[in-house]
């Protein structure tokens, strides 16, 4: 919770910063992790592993690993693939010690090029010697110390890679560093992020891209800036004065092709706004909360009974740590005939 | 035959039947030489430094030796090690700070030694977990390359040609050659699992597939020009880097490793290019 605050602090600090940025033409480091590359996952793909051969990891590590499976099923935010261990006959293999299939310089690795059949994952075992000194896993430590690294957190880092997530671009002074899990260099206790155990906004901001959201109602990543239509309908564009008028906004995402999976979604349980102003005038007046349709995702209805000729739009404002963006529908005149007091007469039904 | 190791220890070989140990228990670094042939070993004490890791000269008398300083675990270079003893000298002194800031790297995680296929040239790499400095020095002329544009683990060489992964945090990854003469890259081969150099000199790339299968490549060098050489046994990877898979293989052939079994190799045709299928 602390790190989402933080991150929504941190997104309207870099919102700014990235306008600057655009701006003067350089390229921006905040965003969704990168694609790694090969094949995705299905959506809700239940994918199992098993230990490789000979190369099971001792129990403690075992459950740092089976727990950032769990990690990555709970936080990815999206219809991203989960991961469970099985005794056998899984496709999937996590070794422990030589050999890991890890470059020189890695502590842990993953190879994703079978999906979405299978992967593979390998870790160092402790005491693994780097040029640097020798290898700590915090959870195999009888007494936890500095400079050691969280098996789990690693371990959620490399389940990110199989779900295709790659390294997140940081900026410059690494103070976005929390906004992702998938990092170049997995800090060691006490730094920070060493101890992470659920995905980041940018990492979910990526899953969301690549396998959508697991619902039309669910928040899109703080990490996202994802345009939205908003559309308005009227039941009738003239009534009488005393007749009701039932509106209908639509609310969704754009069609842009940067909206990936989330493109044409539509956007439910949201804060959809109709606003009136007189024929001529440029002050909108809020009307009511629309409502939002049980039967249909991404409707949202409201019925008024004008008593005049306005024009009507309805405006969505995103709530804060939703990763979308406002939009306000196209401007509809609803006309309005006969008088207005007491002693009009009804509308004549011929 | 079996050798244990402590965890500081790495092992390079077997090369015409003799294995490279640089063996560190903590107080002490020693270079065994394993004669798997001969079943008998030979230690060389190196004094007062790390040795990290080893291989045998192309003449089979002296051994490269990565060295960092003990205590401070500064990199002191590489050093040449003679096999009768003599005084040992430093071949290559460690990476300047500015050449490892302008490869972007802070602190060096790991320094691989790769022999190319000729024995002519021994490539250096310098490796945080994302970027890697790599140095190829020709004993002929003395002579030094530098790559330090974003590439990965080195796979090999051949002549002038340095063969590396693409800077990629996981699999699948691209393969890159590199010549040495202009620093300049071409992407030979793309999604890849892994590749290899068989000892005659020919780059075989390996891919999983998404049913599962996992097929084997020849791709030509100069031409890019990718040749099938059928699908492998389930299961089986390739040994990154300077590791070993613990067979020694013949000029034809690529080593694998087959998990919870006993390593193998495949056989390449020399002409027409074709897998003859792996051998126990």
């Amino acid at each position: 919770m602390i790190r989402h605050i933080r991150s929504n602090v941190y997104r309207s600090i870099l919102l700014g910063t990235l306008l600057i940025a655009v701006a003067a033409g350089t390229a921006t480091a905040h965003g969704p992790d990168p694609l790694l590359g090969g094949a995705l996952w299905a959506q809700d793909q239940a994918v199992t592993y098993q230990w490789r051969a000979a190369q099971a990891p001792p129990t403690w590590m075992a459950t740092a690993i089976d727990n950032a499976a769990a990690d990555a099923g709970k936080t990815r935010g999206s219809r991203a693939a989960t991961f469970a261990r099985v005794s056998s006959g899984a496709a999937s293999t996590i070794a422990y010690g030589e050999p890991t299939g890890c470059s020189s310089a890695g502590i842990a690795c993953a190879d994703r090029s079978g999906a979405p059949t299978s992967f593979k994952m390998g870790f160092r075992a402790q005491n693994y010697v780097f040029d640097w000194g020798a290898l700590r896993w915090c959870e195999g430590l009888a007494t936890i110390a500095n400079g050691c690294f969280d098996a789990e957190t690693i371990a959620l880092d490399e389940f990110g890679h199989i779900e295709n997530l790659d390294h997140h671009v940081n900026n410059n002074t690494n103070s976005d560093y929390l906004d992702a899990v998938v990092q170049t260099l997995s800090h060691a206790r006490p730094d920070t992020g060493w101890f992470a155990h659920g995905f980041a906004p940018c990492d979910v901001a990526r899953l969301q891209l690549e396998y959508d959201r697991p619902s039309a109602s669910a928040l899109f990543s703080s990490c996202l800036a994802i345009a939205t239509t908003t559309t308005l309908g009227a039941s009738s564009t003239s009534a009488w004065v005393g007749d009701t008028v039932k509106f209908t906004a639509t609310l969704k995402t754009t069609s842009a092709s940067a909206n990936r999976a989330l493109k044409s979604d539509p956007v439910s349980a949201r804060s959809v706004v109709l606003k009136r102003r007189v024929v001529g005038s440029t002050t909108w007046a809020n009307i009511g909360a629309m409502t939002p349709s049980g039967t249909t995702e991404g409707t949202y209805v409201l019925t008024v009974s004008p008593t005049a000729t306005y024009e009507w739009l309805a405006a969505f404002v995103p709530a804060t740590g939703d990763g979308v963006l406002t939009s306000l529908s196209g401007v509809i005149k609803v006309t309005v005939s006969g008088c207005s007091g007491t002693g009009c007469p009804s509308r004549i039904v011929e | 035959m079996a050798v244990g190791l402590p965890p500081g220890s790495f092992v390079s070989g077997p090369n015409r039947g003799r294995i490279v140990a640089s063996v560190e228990d903590g107080t002490q670094s020693t270079i065994r030489i394993i004669d798997t042939a001969a079943r008998c070993a030979r230690s060389l004490r190196i004094e007062g430094s790390i040795a990290r890791r080893a291989v045998l000269t192309p003449d089979g008398n002296a051994a490269l030796v990565h060295l960092l300083e003990r205590g401070t675990r500064a990199d002191l270079g590489i050093w040449r090690v003679p096999l009768d003893g003599s005084r040992q000298s430093r071949l290559l002194v460690p990476p300047t700070l500015a050449a490892l800031r302008s490869a972007g790297i802070k602190r060096v995680w790991s320094t691989d030694l790769r022999l190319s296929v000729d024995g002519a040239r021994l490539a250096v790499q310098s490796c945080d977990p994302d970027h890697c400095l790599t140095r190829v020095l020709d004993f002929e002329t003395g002579a030094m390359a530098t790559i330090s544009g974003d590439h990965g683990s080195v796979v090999d060489m051949l002549g002038r040609t340095l063969i590396t992964r693409a800077a990629c945090p996981g699999l699948p990854c691209d393969i890159l050659a590199w010549d040495l003469r202009t620093g300049r890259s071409k992407t030979i081969a793309t999604s890849t699992s892994g590749a290899a150099v068989t000892r005659d000199g020919r780059v075989v790339v390996i891919r999983r597939t998404v049913d599962g299968t996992t097929t084997a490549t020849l791709v030509e060098l100069d031409s890019g020009r990718p040749v099938a050489l059928g699908d492998l046994e389930r299961g089986v990877f390739l040994q990154d880097g300077t590791g070993t898979t613990g067979i020694e293989t013949p000029p034809d052939a690529i080593g694998l490793i087959r998990p919870g079994g006993p390593p193998t190799f495949l056989d390449i045709e020399t002409s027409p290019a074709s897998a003859r299928g792996n051998r126990p």
